[in-house]
């Protein structure tokens, strides 16, 4: 099996997820090693999710916290 | 199945309900109201949490609802890009990497709010929050097929907007 770009582009939800059968899976790393272009597209892709994750998570105050959790009766 | 401890959840899950909360009604203080109004509804609905799916699916759902209920209900506000870099991030470091640190952050909430509003949520719980595929799917009420066209038009739209970071 083989893939073009836009073909790559079709698989590439499923790659980041790690669902790709292995057939696909070989013919994406086939494509990839000989396409520069979305080689970068995908590394970019890659760096979204990075920063996404390691920057897009925000914390609720911690005195909200607190009133939130005694208007809760948590405590 | 144990019912889990309302305490617990909350510890657990606050943060990442006010993540989402924020990223979807964009305002500080509306986001720790859906906060509260969403576990004012977990623990009311404890008892009746089946554990047919996974928790964090269950509790999210309850606050995607919440949050695009307060969203239908209040006006645009324009938002304020400095407070918005200073409660993203607290970044420590030199006052250098605190000011990058505050314009990343600042920058991507920018690229996030720019997201339309089914996008973002199906975005912030897959790649900020890390639910897999299925659990968003089971937050948002919508198929696995549905998740996955929305995250490859979330990426793609945030890989234009934050080039200058991916390099």
């Amino acid at each position: 099996m083989k893939v073009n770009c836009d073909q790559l582009a079709g698989l590439l939800p499923e790659f980041f997820d790690g669902e790709l059968s292995a057939e696909q899976s070989d013919a994406a790393i086939d494509h990839l090693a000989t396409c520069e272009s979305c080689r970068l597209t995908v590394d970019e892709l890659e760096g979204v999710r990075t920063l996404a994750s390691e920057h897009g998570r925000l914390e609720l105050p911690p005195e909200s916290k607190d009133r939130i959790r005694r208007s809760l009766n948590l405590d | 199945m144990k019912t889990p401890e309302p305490g617990w959840l909350f510890d657990t899950f606050a943060d990442g309900v006010y993540t989402l909360a924020y990223r979807i009604v964009r305002d500080r203080h509306l986001a720790e109201d859906v906060v509260q109004e969403t576990f004012i509804k977990v623990i009311r609905s404890l008892g009746s949490y089946r554990g047919d799916g996974p928790i964090a699916a269950w509790i999210y759902r309850i606050a995607y609802r919440q949050a695009i209920a307060v969203t239908r209900r209040r006006q645009e506000e324009p938002l304020d890009p400095v407070a918005v870099a200073v409660e993203i991030d607290r970044p420590t470091g030199t006052v250098e990497e605190q000011v990058l640190a505050g314009e990343l952050a600042a920058r991507l909430d920018e690229a996030i709010g720019a997201l339309s509003e089914p996008v973002r949520a199906a975005f912030v719980l897959r790649d900020v929050e890390g639910l897999s595929t299925g659990e968003v799917a089971a937050a948002l009420e919508i198929s696995r097929s549905a998740v996955k066209m929305r995250l490859a038009r979330a990426r793609e739209a945030m890989r234009r907007q934050m080039e200058e970071y991916l390099t």
